[in-house]
């Protein structure tokens, strides 16, 4: 199962539980979190902290489901980056986009 | 003879100079791309560092993505051919493909600015484009020639390797 979600008050958490969010596995991961978006989570904390790749198609998919939530008023925040990925966050300037924290 | 017959990663032009460390001759199938690019990422942690093996492991991603994406595209006979050689402190990549080329004026454009949007605006983000960027980020330097038989992409990572 790519993703894990649990409820914690108004939040949803969605963890993701693949190594790599590549082009192979962003198709998959943009469905899911589409349904979860779809099916009325309107606050999502994304964790992150198995993730050790994201690539261009995984960030973009990032970027559409946080555009799909801003269109309703949702929110989503990412959490537990690992310092390789918070460096891709930089360099691609996602981190100015994105609410991003770091692993602890 | 199948047209890929002849690209093989002991074809004298495949070579690279140094110590081969990982070669592999691939369908040019994401799940392929995927498995490859973790493989080596294995590798680049053991030899240099997490934070190096993690750069090397998303150009590589997005190179051969690339390929499998647009140089073959709906043409899932392509095979991929990748030698990775280690000298020095510089890691050099090889990627020989025989899709059709990178247009020479989206290699040449792709630098930093696909990253200048305004961030408060998510549709000026970009919707491509990023993949090249990146490669040209994550590696020191790369040249590619297409030919007639085929696209060859090198690639350069300078660093230095753990304990020296």
């Amino acid at each position: 199962m790519l993703l894990q979600t649990t409820q914690a008050d108004a939040d949803t958490i969605v963890t993701v539980q693949s190594i790599r969010l590549d082009a192979l596995i962003a198709p998959q991961f943009g469905e899911d979190m589409r349904q979860i978006v779809n099916g009325g989570a309107q606050r999502i904390v994304l964790d992150i902290g198995a993730v050790q790749i994201i690539d261009s198609s995984g960030l973009a998919i990032l970027v559409s489901i946080l555009k799909a939530l801003n269109g309703q008023n949702g929110s989503m925040v990412i959490r537990n980056a690992s310092p390789t990925v918070l460096n891709l966050f930089k360099l691609t300037r996602m981190d100015r986009v994105f609410t991003i924290t770091a692993k602890v | 003879m199948k047209a890929m017959d002849h690209i093989h990663p002991t074809t004298p032009a495949h070579t690279l100079p140094g110590r081969p460390l990982y070669e592999a001759w691939i369908p040019a199938t994401l799940d392929e791309v995927s498995r490859l690019c973790a493989e080596l990422n294995v590798l680049a942690i053991d030899r240099c560092g997490v934070e190096w093996a993690a750069e090397i492991d998303l150009g590589l991603t997005e190179v051969l993505t690339n390929v499998v994406r647009h140089g073959y595209g709906d043409d899932n006979c392509g095979r991929i051919a990748l030698s990775c050689t280690v000298e020095d402190a510089h890691w050099l990549l090889s990627v020989l493909d025989q899709g059709s080329p990178i247009p020479a004026d989206l290699l040449a454009q792709a630098d930093g600015s696909v990253f200048d949007f305004d961030p408060k605006d998510l549709d000026s983000i970009p919707k491509g484009g990023m993949g090249l960027a990146l490669i040209r980020s994550c590696f020191d330097a790369l040249d590619y020639v297409a030919g007639p038989t085929g696209n060859r992409l090198h690639l350069v990572k300078n660093l230095a390797p753990l304990g020296v």
